[in-house]
């Protein structure tokens, strides 16, 4: 391989730049901030507070309440949305179905997960209404005693939040793992049908783990976005957290931290960092379960 | 397994899946009409929202339609221009003016779009064809970044932003987009993957310099790879909604996100017909777009998936 000519250190230049101040500096700032008491609405200048802003976050009853929200509302949604896909996946790639129009079913499941989420949080807005919302009138007709007030609760909320979730994202992991058992080789499967393998062998013994990478990545990237879910509770309850505040997940809890209630940016950056080290030890816990000790770390790389 | 299954497979580009576990009549059965299930799931909150978008308040809240009403228009001016006042009919208040949000939008997420294409694979091209100091260092930085929650570095980016003065402004939305770490991974792929080396010693015997035989050579010939990273890239920018948020407080910039966002207050709060009306003026041009690049959409999250 080439040295790169002096030309080439210009050309990454403007990568490394934005790179170093959009992304490294402000999670650096973040950082630092969170040992301040740093604030948009006092004058003062921040000074230094040492671990404070941790130590009060950790023994704040309202933080663990979100850490609980937000697994509440990913947890089901990480186990329902895995379990339709890779139904959905068996059935798309198995050889003895010939499926019309697969192309469009998967168009269809996919289409949600690229509608911005501010939509289709109006649009949950709109259809669980309790009075004039589709879901309601859809269940339970004109019957309206039985209607079901689907923000009144936390865990309703929760709830829908959750099957949003699902729905918006069943469709995309599919379509990851369709992929991930298309690109098993041809042989595997033959040798396996050779060499007498019951189908429930080869799917389990096959099948499962040659999509298990797949079905890591998908895991840890939904841990992150999970854990970091704003947008959707944000848009239906903003600053409120929604009913008995169950909607609050940790980062609507930052966000209101840092940018609404005391715009507290010292707690609001330590709050940042807690949820950070959440992702960083359920990610490696989950890798740990998944590929053993030794190979845990060579992942990580 | 009988000789035709084993025949079956090698002809057919999928495979998988025990017979068992969808083999008999009644399992097949329950397996379509769940499939159809999950398709009608999809597709039916998207279907309502537009049949909704053409009904009057009173008729929406007295039941559920699957067949469109003529409030087409009234919703749409209640919508854009606000409601007619109770006291003088000719005067309206307080519309949301989506057309405007859309233009905002597609300025911040084309100029991103474009400057993440080029400056991603202006990088990505010399991480796969050079050696120098701290390729691996750097590479691994990048890989961590991509990994990266969206929310630890928020705080200092406003920190920045307003530091720099750039609140109520495009700039903190677009310039980021030069530092695209997920689409210089996706191209780097692309072009160890497909480019052929030959060409580029080619040019370089025949006394090109670097950077043109980036742009001459290496950026056409990347332009698949190019163009896949920059579709879920437009989406990435034109749904992002959290940036916006943070740095924009003038009503005349608020992206699309952001104005949809407020048919969520008391303004809107009870008039269903303009809030579906809002949403579904959201959703009509992505469901154009996508039903056009659908499949070159899927196909390139696809190839993603299995490079992992």
């Amino acid at each position: 391989m080439k040295r790169l000519p002096r030309v080439g250190y210009l050309m990454l230049l403007p990568f490394f730049l934005a790179f170093t101040v959009f992304i490294i500096y402000p999670v650096i700032n973040t950082f630092t901030t969170s040992f301040t008491n740093d604030s948009l609405t006092s004058l003062n200048p921040a000074h230094f507070v040492g671990i404070a802003n941790y130590q009060n976050e950790l023994a704040s009853s309202l933080f663990w309440k979100t850490f609980f929200n937000t697994w509440a509302i990913w947890l089901p949604n990480i186990i329902l949305q895995m379990a339709l896909a890779l139904f959905v996946a068996a059935v798309m790639t198995n050889y003895q179905i010939r499926l019309k129009g697969k192309g469009l079913f998967r168009a269809v499941i996919f289409f949600p997960n690229i509608v911005t989420v501010t939509t289709i949080a109006i649009l949950v807005y709109a259809l669980f209404d309790w009075q004039s919302g589709a879901i309601n009138q859809l269940l339970f007709g004109s019957n309206t005693s039985k209607y079901i007030n689907w923000f009144s609760h936390g865990y309703w909320a929760q709830l829908v939040i959750s099957g949003v979730q699902t729905w918006m994202w069943f469709g995309f992991t599919a379509i990851m793992l369709i992929s991930g058992i298309q690109s098993m080789p041809k042989d595997y499967f033959e040798a396996a049908v050779l060499d007498g393998a019951s189908d429930s062998k080869i799917f389990f013994g096959i099948v499962l783990p040659i999509i298990r990478p797949v079905m890591v990545y998908i895991m840890i990237t939904s841990l992150i976005g999970g854990m970091n879910m704003f947008d959707l509770p944000w848009v239906l309850f903003s600053n409120t957290g929604g009913p008995d505040q169950g909607a609050m997940t940790m980062s609507v809890y930052m966000y209101s931290r840092a940018f609404t209630w005391d715009q507290n940016l010292g707690a609001g950056s330590a709050v940042a960092w807690i949820v950070f080290a959440i992702i960083g030890v359920f990610t490696l816990a989950y890798l740990r379960v998944t590929y053993g000790k030794e190979n845990a770390e060579e992942t990580m790389k | 397994m009988s000789q035709t299954t084993t025949h079956a497979t090698a002809h057919q580009q999928h495979y998988a899946l025990p017979k068992s576990f969808i083999g008999k009549k009644g399992i097949t059965i329950f397996s379509y009409g769940l499939m159809l299930l999950l398709g009608i799931l999809c597709a039916i909150p998207f279907y309502l929202m537009f049949i909704n978008a053409t009904r009057s308040n009173n008729e929406i809240f007295s039941g559920v339609s699957f067949l469109p009403s003529n409030h087409l228009v009234d919703n749409f001016m209640n919508l854009i221009f606000g409601k007619v006042s109770a006291v003088d009919k000719s005067v309206r208040g307080n519309g949301l003016n989506i057309p405007q949000g859309f233009l905002n939008s597609a300025v911040i997420a084309v100029s991103a779009t474009l400057l993440s294409g080029y400056f991603s694979a202006m990088t990505a091209f010399c991480f796969s064809l050079y050696k120098f100091k701290l390729k691996k260092i750097l590479w691994a930085l990048i890989m961590i970044v991509i990994m990266l929650p969206p929310t630890v570095g928020l705080i200092g980016y406003f920190k920045l932003i307003s530091g720099l003065n750039m609140l109520d402004t495009y700039w903190p939305l677009i310039l980021p987009a030069i530092a695209s770490p997920f689409a210089v991974f996706f191209i780097r792929q692309f072009i160890t993957g497909s480019l052929p080396v030959s060409l580029v010693e080619a040019a370089r015997i025949d006394g090109a310099g670097e950077f043109m035989i980036f742009n001459r050579i290496v950026l056409p010939l990347s332009m698949p790879g190019i163009a896949t990273v920059s579709i879920m890239g437009f989406l990435g920018s034109w749904n992002n909604y959290l940036g916006p948020l943070i740095v924009l407080d003038k009503k005349s910039l608020f992206t699309l996100p952001l104005l949809i966002q407020q048919l969520n207050t008391t303004l809107y709060n009870r008039d269903f017909g303009a809030m579906y009306m809002g949403v579904a003026l959201s959703v009509f041009p992505i469901l154009i777009a996508f039903s056009i690049l659908s499949r070159f959409l899927i196909e390139g999250i696809s190839s993603g998936a299995v490079k992992e």
